[in-house]
């Protein structure tokens, strides 16, 4: 255990080493936020309700859907674990004595730690600057049950990641997947805008997906348009999935492997 | 110029060879790449479901500001892919090469790469544009004597928003890690796709027309689409365009002057 936690605090400091960077991804952010909270402003100018939202759910929703998003981020593991395998740099894994998906799991841990403190601190300015129209809805247990969702929607979203990874097996390249996912993701999370405001049978399809977890659900919970027991039923949901794509990168890893040439060696 | 345009044409089809070469995997990036542009429309057709204009501008003219994004976009990506060629050749200091060559080494690393998927981002595009004219029943008159003047104004934004993309890339020179200023500039560009209008603060309005000339990247050529010639905005675009050009030569010169180079 203590080699993978020393993977994560070497992830945590070498992201720190580029400060400038980190800002530059501050000021981005913070400019994305911003359009978007300008654009429903505008849109709320003139009705009060829009698809069920009053403009301080929706600012709550894009404001708290923002952060949860980002916290829950991987940031293109995809990328990494097609490095890996196509310049045979997963060889010097198989090797030692390390899990190659515990490795790759506690490297997520330690950017994941770095972006925590980040958007945390950017999620503070937001909160103190909307504090008029945010809603804080959520009671004790809806806390603790609003952060489980989160662990369990960025274990969905690394899962995601990992599969997507693990293709670079077979394909040569797995941007177009990884994009067109990324996109589909997006969409059928909530990212763009609820899910409620699409027809009645794009939203039900959604629910045969694992993105709804990740972002609308969790976001409804916190709008209390969802009970505590059904932000159970989300997290049910949520290890459901987790489970499945489990077994599925398991599976693929194996046959992976059988397929791994170790290029680069 | 031909010689340059030369260079180009061999640019955009070695860029069309190498994604050939992963035919499922161009074919799935073109797909996702004509539903996000799809996907902010369908944003639009929603929100237009619940009110009748957003800041003034109704649907119909909205989806001339989303066309005129999307064709900005597109070409930007589909010449230049957005300049990624300007970090990638100083990452590995490939960018050697490049300089000894007897050409303007920012035209070889603008034109390193060009996306053909984004052509389907330039076909939605196009589509909009003609669906939102229909739409809004300019005759065929109306459509072509606006049509020169939508065209000097689209050219302008795709220059401005080349500047621009210019600009960020660029701070590669001082930072090996240059993805965030990157991200600042994906997320100016992405929002030129709403109507400016919306920034109500006029220090914003002000910060958007000439600083980062957001308004210019699309509301002004949709602006000039619905109400055809329009002589200072017209100027406006022109000159904008003419000073972030020499301003982002300027400074990719300057950035030049402090290129070490990585492997050499």
């Amino acid at each position: 255990m203590k080699k993978y936690l020393t993977i994560a605090k070497n992830k945590t400091q070498a992201e720190f080493s580029h400060r400038a960077n980190v800002f530059a991804y501050i000021g981005g952010n913070m400019l994305d936020l911003f359009v978007q909270v300008v654009i429903w402003t505008a849109i709320f100018s003139s009705v009060d309700i829009v698809g069920g939202y009053s403009k301080p759910e929706m600012i709550t929703y894009v404001v708290v859907g923002w952060i949860f998003m980002y916290l829950s981020t991987n940031y293109g593991y995809e990328e990494y674990i097609k490095k890996d395998i196509h310049e045979g740099k997963l060889s010097n894994y198989l090797i030692k004595p390390v899990n190659y998906l515990s490795y790759i799991s506690f490297h997520s841990i330690g950017r994941l730690l770095f972006a925590f403190s980040i958007i945390l601190l950017q999620a503070l300015f937001f909160i103190l600057f909307f504090r008029g129209t945010l809603i804080f809805s959520l009671n004790p247990a809806g806390v603790l049950i609003f952060i489980l969702m989160f662990i369990f929607s960025y274990a969905i979203k690394f899962s995601i990641s990992v599969i997507i990874g693990f293709m670079s097996f077979w394909a040569s390249d797995v941007s177009g997947l990884y994009f067109a996912l990324n996109i589909l993701n997006r969409f059928l999370s909530g990212a763009f805008f609820p899910i409620a405001f699409l027809p009645a049978t794009v939203a039900k399809l959604s629910y045969f997906f694992p993105f709804i977890y990740t972002y609308f659900l969790p976001i409804q919970f916190y709008l209390g348009k969802i009970s505590l027991s059904g932000g159970i039923l989300i997290l049910a949901g949520q290890a459901l999935w987790i489970a499945v794509l489990y077994l599925v990168i398991k599976f693929i890893w194996k046959r992976g492997l059988l397929k791994f040439e170790g290029t680069g060696i | 110029m031909l010689r340059y345009l030369k260079i180009w044409k061999i640019h955009v089809r070695a860029a069309f060879m190498q994604r050939m070469a992963y035919r499922l995997n161009f074919f799935m990036i073109a797909v996702a790449v004509i539903i996000h542009a799809s996907i902010t429309v369908i944003f639009f057709k929603v929100l237009f479901g619940y009110v009748n204009n957003i800041a003034g501008w109704n649907f119909n003219e909205s989806m001339l500001i989303v066309g005129s994004f999307l064709l900005v976009d597109g070409l930007i990506w589909t010449t230049c892919a957005q300049l990624t060629g300007i970090p990638k050749h100083i990452k590995l200091g490939t960018l050697d090469g490049l300089i000894v060559k007897p050409i303007s080494t920012q035209f070889l690393v603008s034109v390193f790469r060009a996306d053909p998927e984004d052509w389907g981002r330039v076909a939605t595009a196009l589509f909009l544009l003609t669906s939102s004219a229909i739409a809004l029943n300019y005759s065929l008159a109306d459509i072509f004597s606006r049509l020169p003047y939508y065209i000097i104004a689209i050219a302008c934004a795709c220059v401005i928003t080349y500047s621009v993309v210019a600009f960020a890339r660029c701070l590669s020179f001082w930072f090996t890690e240059a993805g965030g200023t990157w991200y600042i500039c994906e997320n100016i560009i992405r929002s030129a796709g709403y109507p400016t209008d919306i920034y109500s603060h006029v220090l914003v309005r002000l910060l958007f027309s000439t600083v980062i000339p957001l308004a210019f990247m699309a509301t002004v050529p949709a602006k000039i689409f619905i109400h055809g010639f329009d002589f200072w905005l017209i100027l406006s675009s022109i000159a904008l365009a003419v000073i972030f050009f020499f301003a982002s030569r300027k400074f990719w010169k300057f950035a030049l002057k402090h290129y070490s180079s990585a492997s050499s």
